[in-house]
């Protein structure tokens, strides 16, 4: 099977779980909707240069729409979605990129599950960014640290 | 680090999830945003966790063929990299050439490594524009994967480009390179000018008749040739002192002269015979040298002149001077008898410099049989000139000085017009 018709595998899987779940619930005609439509624009997308990418983004309302009918299957939908996308991407071809993904997962899903189940937004919201921007520091100095130091790298703006 | 388009869809993506989670206060928008946020940044540690596996398995290495050349000359450069790339990333890399440099056959980068590459080979060269040390600016090694790019410079450690400049150095006048000199005068060597005409007399040359000058007279003619004496030819180098403003220009078309000048006398039977000086500074004679890559060498230099001269007098001039002085003193006290007062008091103490005493052992070595060719810029104090004119003089040894078009401005032309030499030249 081809990483694009993987892609729309696992969105036609993710589509189809969301609609279940909303089986007898207010939720059930937008589910239909939201997962027929999704799934229409990705076929229709799935020619284009960038076809998985898109088919991700695509599957990210399925997956909202989850969150509404079960707390924890939207966090599961969308570990299979990004697991999908990566192994499209190839990014989970090496034994080490797979470890780490495997070990990630876990992570993922308690984080996201651990947010649907609290009450507001604000707080897990804040916790959030900040764990992002001290990350993002943190990836700051490391890639300084890779480009300056090794191998005797220089800045760009020095003279040689 | 840079996020690649993928990213940035995402980023944005993430921020409209988080934005509307905000306003909606939906924890499912939260939830999915954050799920894509914690997404991204385990795509960025482990892309930052490779990135410097790679970058330590990177080795590099540059030849450069050939690295002392003239300048616009072309140089090819040979660049290996060795790299060993996780399955998932790719890297490109790409050789930086000296500033100024005109790569003309080849790619200076190696497109995009597969994974698990290993070698790869660069191969370009360059023309090289610009004159004096190039060095090479080194290389970029960019690593990305389908969420990230990093770009890592490297100096790079590579033996640097000497260029020469290049100009052209005119055969022509009186006293060329070559070493032989046309006279007015009857010699055993015959040159090619002709001096005159006269009629002919029985046992000359019929092939010196003049056939057109007989037909228009009715009678026989033939040419006197001109002679040929052998003066060779002594250069004199005047490099510019490198802690005063030279305009770049006026260096590079004195040093590329001297530098065909050389090449052209380094041919020659009796080899190149070159004195360079720094203004009152001797930096090295060399006589009757034949090996090329002395001559450059030696005119591959950028001398700090240790000791300056400032309005240099000749000795016998200054006492000239001072004899007239003291005969206008005598007449009353004023500004010539106070000028007579520090010319009694040094000049009997003045002694020859050492660049004066270098530069009279040299000529005297050197023989009279030549012709001096001063090179020099002509910028700053030329007391040295003066010294060098006057000493040619006194040694009845012909001296031309020749100066860069772009410091021969009328002011300094009439300049050094004055200090004696028996022509000046601009070199071009």
């Amino acid at each position: 099977m081809t990483s694009i018709r993987l892609s729309l595998a696992a969105l036609a899987v993710a589509g189809t779980c969301t609609i279940a779940a909303a089986w007898r619930s207010q939720l059930f005609p937008a589910a239909i909707l939201v997962s027929v439509f999704c799934m229409g624009a990705a076929l229709v997308l799935s020619r284009s240069s960038r076809a998985r990418f898109w088919v991700f983004c695509l599957g990210q309302p399925v997956v909202i729409l989850a969150g509404y009918s079960n707390l924890f299957l939207s966090p599961l939908l969308e570990a299979g979605l990004m697991t999908v996308f990566l192994h499209s991407l190839g990014q989970l071809s090496s034994v080490k990129q797979g470890i780490a993904w495997a070990a990630t997962i876990p992570f993922l899903v308690l984080a996201t599950g651990i947010v649907a189940t609290s009450r507001h937004v604000l707080t897990p919201l804040a916790i959030s960014l900040a764990i992002a921007a001290v990350a993002g520091l943190g990836f700051f100095f490391s890639s300084y640290r890779i480009s300056h130091r090794s191998f005797g790298g220089v800045d760009e703006d020095q003279t040689l | 680090m840079q996020p690649t388009r993928c990213t940035s869809a995402l980023s944005a993506l993430v921020l409209g999830l988080l934005s509307l989670a905000w306003i909606l206060d939906d924890v499912a928008f939260l939830g999915t945003g954050i799920a894509l946020l914690f997404f991204l940044l385990y795509r960025g540690f482990l892309f930052l966790t490779l990135a410097r596996e790679i970058s330590g398995t990177l080795t590099f290495s540059r030849n450069a063929v050939p690295l002392i050349l003239r300048q616009g000359a072309a140089v090819s450069v040979e660049t290996s990299f060795s790299v060993q790339i996780d399955p998932g990333m790719s890297a490109e890399a790409e050789d930086l050439p000296p500033t100024g440099t005109v790569v003309v056959h080849g790619d200076t980068h190696t497109g995009v490594l597969p994974p698990s590459q290993g070698n790869l080979l660069i191969r370009y060269r360059i023309s090289c524009l610009p004159t004096g040390t190039l060095h090479f600016q080194g290389f970029v090694l960019k690593i990305r994967d389908p969420f990230f790019l990093l770009r890592i410079r490297c100096s790079g450690d590579s033996p640097p480009l000497s260029v020469y400049p290049l100009r052209s150095y005119l055969r022509t006048g009186r006293a060329a390179t070559s070493g032989e000199v046309e006279t007015e005068k009857d010699t055993p060597l015959k040159g090619y000018g002709i001096r005159s005409f006269r009629d002919y007399a029985s046992g000359d040359d019929p092939r010196s008749i003049d056939w057109k000058l007989t037909a228009k007279h009715g009678r026989l003619f033939v040419r006197e040739y001109s002679g040929m004496s052998g003066k060779h030819p002594f250069l004199v180098v005047d490099l510019p002192d490198s802690a005063a403003i030279c305009p770049g220009e006026a260096r590079d078309t004195l040093l590329g002269s001297a530098l065909q000048a050389v090449r052209i006398l380094s041919r020659e039977p009796r080899g190149c015979t070159l004195m360079v000086i720094s203004g009152p500074n001797l930096l090295m004679y060399l006589p009757k040298e034949r090996t090329l890559s002395r001559l450059e060498t030696a005119l591959h230099n950028t001398p700090v002149r240790v000791v300056q001269a400032f309005r240099w007098t000749d000795p016998a001039v200054a006492s000239a001077f001072r004899t007239r002085l003291e005969r206008v003193a005598q007449e009353g006290a004023g500004f010539h008898a106070s000028l007579l007062v520090p010319y009694r008091t040094f000049l009997s103490s003045v002694k020859p410099t050492r660049f004066e005493v270098q530069c009279a052992h040299v000529l005297s070595h050197a023989g009279r049989e030549i012709v001096l060719h001063v090179l020099s810029t002509g910028l700053g104090d030329p007391s040295h000139l003066a010294y060098i004119s006057l000493l040619a003089r006194r040694m009845g040894i012909e001296a031309i000085l020749e100066i860069p078009a772009e410091s021969a401005d009328p002011s300094r032309l009439k300049r050094l017009a004055s200090l004696g030499f028996s022509q000046m030249k601009v070199l071009r």
